[in-house]
């Protein structure tokens, strides 16, 4: 059986703000099995990006984790020193992140970067303390291959700015899966690319998730790339997961009723259904409505909905968090 | 549809900006200061005779700071502190008219070059550049050297050197406004274009002007004082403090008072107007702004 | 292109701001300043005039003593100096190379402490020393150049003196007496890097307790723009998404901050330094008069006086020169630095 790789456990999060404290995380529980790529769905505010920041510790200055657990590999994250958890950065736990253009430093060749980083974790990467600067080309080399880059003693010469978005993402995905990490966190990784090189995008980063058997939670608002990449998807929403379950479960027959809307907010080519969007608008998380956050947009509201928060429901192997399962 | 005119906007945004303005200490103590001194320039003469400063009094001069007098007295017997006061009224009116005829003058040149455009703004900016070539001290001190020692020429020489500054932000301001769709539209509709300037452009283009301002009000008062210091001044006997620092050099380690005050004045002076420029520059900065 | 290709072509378009300066300070000691004042004093007798203005070209329409003036500048024929007694030319090569020395020292002590400073402003930000650093740099440019010096010439030469602490020269470049059992050829026209140079370490440390106080003077005000620029800059650069992405691959905080971030950081901090140099020429005026430290400020000072036009003119252009000159190699270190900029 497939053993867990995270587990996150009633995180609660809040960040300090001029206008008040935001609760972004209101309890968020999470499990990962290993070589498992788990889809994190939600919208601007749900707290995707915010779960994924946690579990890398790369939290803002005014964020505050109020509450929760996150074991990884039997130790909880947010409670080991930093010095420890930076051992853990880059050789177990990976990110890989929205834009690509800002996320590589201008001033330095790819090759510079991706040299340091592997430098920073030589005894993963020759079991010395000695540099072995062959070792590093060849894995550099090896691992732009990987991702089907063109012209790799090139690209490792060249300077960020030279390279297209696809490109640059790529060598994101390279630098992730090199120091074949257990974890890896993809937030938005091709939001900021056109769609046809997300489509390559992806099926490089499913490529390497196969050969590495790597653990990936994929942060997106886009549906269509979760029913793509992910087996299991869990749905957020104002900073607590509503629904968790197996990919093709959850879109064939979602439970909880704000996958329902998200559903049908979908446009589909193959059935002639009127595109539903869902009513009202994102809560404010600085006062987030009584009991269930959705209830002022529910369909199905009923009047427990305003008063009390749903706990988490078993239905199968599916977790919702709705008083019409409870 | 109601217009929007950028200057109501603008009145919502100054209030909020002098809010925030009045919670930074720094600021608040830098307009103290300006606020003093301006009180100073303008009631100086009516509480300290002006005359003073032609009277020679041998028997009290050179004398240590003391109950009398609290900032001693210069090589003629006068009293520092008095001179100080009737030099406030110089260097701070020659650095407020000198900040404004050049504001005015640059904010003019820039909009016009940055509006018309093509040669005539290739032709200014050129000659922009030839008088940014000059390091600004040394153009005033060989502006004033050749136009001869006076205030006037002093005055002129200040402003033709701090000119450019502004010439070149107006410019860049209206050289991106004018690509702006709203411009191209009050054209069409045959609005004259001073107005589209006026009513939409400056309330923008102001905020960085007023920052600079502000700021060079300290630096034209260093810059006088500094030519001043070296001979290119008003005359011998005006309390200047410029002056007043350059005779206190003759006597530095025997009176060092003379020098220094005086040196005091103006650094508190500049002080406090590059407290008030500081604060706006944070104030105004559209990214802290919410 | 490449950067010399780039380089050349930048002094290409130089061309017509150079000359631009040299109508400007034409028209300045040609037209407005009385040219014949150079030569003639109350005691020349009045019948000689005409021939000197005949010999000086005075006679001549104005373009036509423009070309003379451009072929004299170009000669390096610039006249006399009555400051220098001697020809400017010749005071220039003379007294000039103090200057640049000068200027130098004060570069160096300026980004030495600036830099720094700027740094820890930045990783502390908001915290007491950042208010406290840009407090210093706000009364750094406040400042009068000339009065920081008298202050300090005070302080350091005479009131440390009295009180039986050390004491610092408070005149000059060096001590003739100690150069004259010591002495050093002149190589570059730097004292201190031709001390060192020939192994002469007594000249070389007194020639370098000469220029420390003016150097820290002229440095004073430039320290505070520096810190706060490196402050502004650090802090924007550590804003960006590259940061995170090195921190999310566990690269030690000291890579971080001093490889990734300073170098992205420092790009406005050299275009700036540039523009210090003017500062530095000006504020070398009142700043060699207060240490009688001869260079072309004092120079420059001693001309005011005597009412030596030759000599300032000389140092306007010079300066002028100088500034673009600086500027435009400023501007080429930018574009090698960046690998953003093309040409």
């Amino acid at each position: 059986m497939s053993e867990k790789v995270l587990e996150v456990k009633n995180l609660r999060v809040e960040f300090y703000t001029y206008r008040g404290i935001v609760k972004a995380l209101n309890g968020v529980n999470l499990d990962l099995n290993k070589g498992e790529i788990l889809g994190l769905a939600g919208e601007t505010g749900s707290g995707k990006s915010v779960t994924g920041l946690s579990i890398l510790r790369l939290l803002p200055q005014n964020a505050r984790v109020v509450e929760g657990e996150i074991i990884f590999k039997g130790r909880d994250l947010l409670k080991i020193p930093e010095k420890e958890y930076n051992l853990l950065r880059g050789k177990e736990i990976n990110a890989i992140f929205q834009d690509p253009h800002t996320y590589l430093n201008p001033v330095f060749t790819i090759g510079e970067q991706f040299r340091d980083i592997l430098l920073s974790k030589k005894d993963s990467v020759n079991n010395s303390s000695k540099v072995d600067d062959k070792k590093i080309e060849e894995i550099m080399v090896s691992a732009l291959k990987d991702v089907k880059m063109p012209a790799v003693d090139r690209v490792l010469k060249m300077y960020p700015h030279e390279l297209s978005g696809g490109m640059k993402q790529r060598v994101m995905l390279a630098i992730a899966f090199s120091l074949q990490p257990s974890l890896i966190i993809a937030d938005e990784p091709t939001t900021a690319l056109d769609v046809t090189i997300q489509a390559q995008v992806l099926e490089i980063m499913k490529e390497l998730q196969r050969k590495y058997n790597t653990s990936i939670i994929l942060i997106t608002h886009d549906l269509g790339v979760i029913a793509e990449t992910c087996q299991k998807v869990a749905v957020m929403y104002a900073g607590r997961i509503v629904e968790y379950g197996k990919v093709s479960d959850v879109f064939k027959n979602p439970l909880h009723p704000y996958t329902k809307g998200l559903m049908e907010a979908l446009p589909r080519a193959d059935v002639d259904v009127k595109v539903k969007s869902i009513p009202g608008t994102v809560p404010d998380l600085v006062s987030p409505p009584s009991g269930c956050a959705f209830h002022p947009r529910c369909p199905y509201a009923m009047e427990i909905c305003k008063r009390q928060a749903p706990k988490p429901s078993y239905v199968k192997e599916r977790v919702v968090e709705c008083h019409l399962y409870s | 549809m109601k217009k929007v005119n950028e200057w109501e906007l603008k009145k919502k945004e100054i209030s909020y900006a002098l809010w925030l303005f009045s919670k930074n200490k720094l600021v608040v103590f830098g307009s103290l200061i300006v606020v003093f001194y301006t009180i100073l320039a303008i009631i100086g003469p009516l509480i300290v005779d002006p005359r003073i400063s032609e009277q020679v009094n041998l028997s009290n001069a050179l004398k240590p700071p003391s109950s009398q007098h609290i900032f001693g007295t210069d090589d003629l017997g006068r009293d520092i502190l008095q001179l100080i006061v009737l030099g406030a009224r110089f260097d701070m009116s020659i650095s407020l008219v000198v900040v404004l005829t050049a504001t005015l003058i640059g904010v003019a040149i820039g909009s016009i070059s940055g509006y018309i455009g093509g040669k005539i703004d290739e032709i200014i900016m050129r000659f922009t550049d030839i008088l940014l070539a000059f390091p600004g001290l040394i153009f005033a001190m060989g502006l004033t050297m050749a136009l001869g020692r006076s205030t006037v020429n002093l005055f002129l020489a200040l402003t033709l050197v701090w000119w450019t500054g502004y010439a070149r932000i107006m410019r860049g301001q209206v050289l991106s406004e004018k690509e702006k769709l709203y411009v191209q539209a009050a054209k069409s509709l045959g609005i004259p274009d001073f107005l589209i300037l006026f009513k939409h452009v400056f309330p923008n283009a102001i905020y960085p002007i007023l920052v600079l301002a502000t700021m060079d009000i300290g630096g034209v008062m260093l810059s006088a004082a500094g030519l001043s210091f070296i001979g290119l001044g008003p005359s011998p006997f005006e309390p200047e403090w410029g002056q007043l620092i350059n005779r206190g050099a003759s006597y530095l380690f025997m009176a060092p008072w003379i020098m220094f005050f005086p040196g005091l004045a103006v650094l508190t002076a500049s002080l406090g107007f590059n407290l008030i420029g500081d604060g706006l520059r944070d104030v105004l900065d559209p990214r802290l702004r919410r | 292109m490449k950067l010399y290709e780039y380089a050349v072509r930048r002094l290409f378009m130089l061309v017509p701001v150079v000359l631009g300066v040299t109508i400007l300070t034409f028209y300045l000691s040609r037209v407005v300043l009385d040219p014949l004042a150079a030569y003639v004093t109350e005691r020349t007798p009045a019948y000689l005039i005409p021939a000197i203005r005949r010999q000086l070209g005075l006679d001549k329409p104005f373009y036509i003593q423009y070309i003379y003036y451009l072929r004299d500048l170009i000669t390096l024929n610039w006249g006399w100096s009555k400051a220098g007694h001697m020809s400017v030319t010749d005071a220039i090569a003379t007294f000039f190379p103090a200057t640049v020395e000068l200027t130098i020292v004060s570069i160096v002590i300026t980004l030495l402490i600036g830099i720094p400073l700027g740094i820890i402003s930045a990783l502390r930000n908001n915290k007491i020393e950042d208010h406290a650093s840009r407090l210093f740099s706000l009364v750094g440019i406040s400042m009068p150049v000339f009065w920081l010096g008298l202050s300090l010439q005070y302080l350091f030469t005479y009131w440390t003196r009295v009180q039986g602490w050390f004491a610092l020269p408070s005149t000059g470049r060096y001590d003739p007496i100690l150069f004259a059992s010591h002495p050093v050829q002149r190589i570059t026209g730097l004292l201190i890097l031709d001390s060192l140079i020939q192994g002469n370490f007594v000249m070389a440390s007194d020639a370098f307790l000469h220029i420390i106080l003016p150097a820290i003077t002229l440095a004073f005000l430039n320290i505070g723009v520096v810190t706060r620029l490196t402050r502004s800059s650090m802090l924007e650069v550590l804003r960006q998404d590259y940061i995170t992405f090195a921190k999310s691959y566990g690269l030690p905080q000291r890579i971080v901050i001093y490889k990734y971030a300073l170098k992205n950081a420092m790009i406005p901090v050299v275009t700036s330094t540039g523009l210090m140099i003017g500062g530095l020429l000006g504020g070398a005026i009142m700043t060699e008069s207060i240490f009688a430290f001869p260079g072309m400020g004092w120079l420059s000072y001693r001309a005011i006086i005597f009412n030596d036009s030759n000599t300032i003119m000389a140092y306007v252009v010079l300066s002028a020169f100088i500034f673009v000159l600086v500027n435009l190699i400023v501007d080429l270190i930018y574009a090698w630095l960046d690998p953003r900029i093309k040409y």
